[in-house]
């Protein structure tokens, strides 16, 4: 019965120790999910700020768009698609699951509207 | 012996919690995430398409087919989109006003205008949009707008083109609203 308790404590002294360095470890308890999902938003937002966004996307150049977002950890690909649904540009070439941003613009110096697609993903 | 068996017991039980345990957050976006960041890109482009509309002397359409194309993309986030708006063009030189009002909240309705006591009925179609024109209005108006349960009222300036839209975005139970007053 003595072993009994020794193996629980054993067990409740693992649980702590353990949970104590997962709490440590890098990345447990953040929500990457979240944290990317705005860091894309904001990406976009920051070049539509700086007045970069739009003629690329007036343009259709998506690999120069692409070249604009520099991104630590994560690779990405931009879609721009016209209001028809034409969409130039790549899809995520990867194995895992990724995240997608959006970004609509009514149009630059005239009416011409976009979906900017900005996706995301773990290299 | 007997020892030994209960440090096993006791690793073997640790590890079965731990495996037990969720690996960390998958990179996968939750559908909540993207809500705000959608209100807030539309409360942007709504009064900019408005803008571009003037530009080409076409402000009503412009707006009406950037709502509609808003509608239909958002469908494919799974985002239930409604939005009303209602803007305001005036002419110095013959004091008329034109308010046009666009209803997209998905259902047809009677929108009830008041502009310094003129009051208009306008039934606008869900999906459509409606004009009506004021005369003899002075540089500065006080309007009020009920459609639905919603009412606004405002006080704008008659040689300035003024804008309200209600943007609602709605996932399951989690809603998303801003009106945008330009």
């Amino acid at each position: 019965m003595r072993g009994f308790w020794y193996m629980i404590e054993a067990i409740l002294a693992g649980i702590i120790m353990i949970s104590f360095l997962l709490v440590l470890a890098v990345g447990y308890g953040k929500v990457p999910g979240e944290y990317v999902s705005l860091k894309g938003y904001e990406i976009l937002h920051d070049l539509d700020q700086q007045g970069v966004l739009r003629s690329y996307v007036i343009d259709g150049n998506y690999s120069g768009l692409g070249s604009q977002i520099k991104l630590f950890e994560y690779n990405h690909s931009v879609q721009i698609c016209d209001q028809a649904g034409n969409c130039s540009g790549s899809m995520p070439d990867a194995a895992n699951v990724w995240i997608g941003n959006y970004y609509i613009i009514a149009g630059e110096d005239q009416y011409q509207p976009y979906l900017i697609k900005l996706y995301m993903w773990r290299l | 012996m007997k020892a030994q068996f209960f440090i096993l017991g006791a690793i073997l039980l640790c590890s079965l919690f731990f495996i037990g345990l969720p690996p960390g957050q998958p990179l996968v976006q939750s559908p909540l995430q993207d809500m705000d960041y959608i209100l807030q890109n539309l409360e942007r482009e709504f009064p900019h398409a408005l803008n571009l509309g003037l530009e080409d002397e076409n402000p009503r359409q412009t707006m009406e087919d950037f709502t509609s194309w808003v509608r239909g993309l958002t469908q494919n986030f799974l985002l239930n989109f409604s939005s009303f708006w209602v803007f305001a063009e005036g002419d110095p030189l013959t004091g008329n006003v034109v308010v046009s009002l666009g209803n997209y909240m998905g259902s047809d309705m009677n929108v009830n205008l008041d502009l310094d006591g003129d009051q208009r009925n306008v039934f606008v179609q869900d999906g459509d949009s409606q004009s009506t024109t004021f005369s003899s209005v002075g540089s500065s108006y006080d309007l009020s707008v009920q459609f639905g349960n919603e009412a606004r009222s405002f006080t704008w300036q008659r040689d300035k083109v003024n804008l309200f839209a209600l943007i609602e975005l709605v996932r399951g139970e989690n809603i998303a609203r801003s009106d945008v007053v330009a």
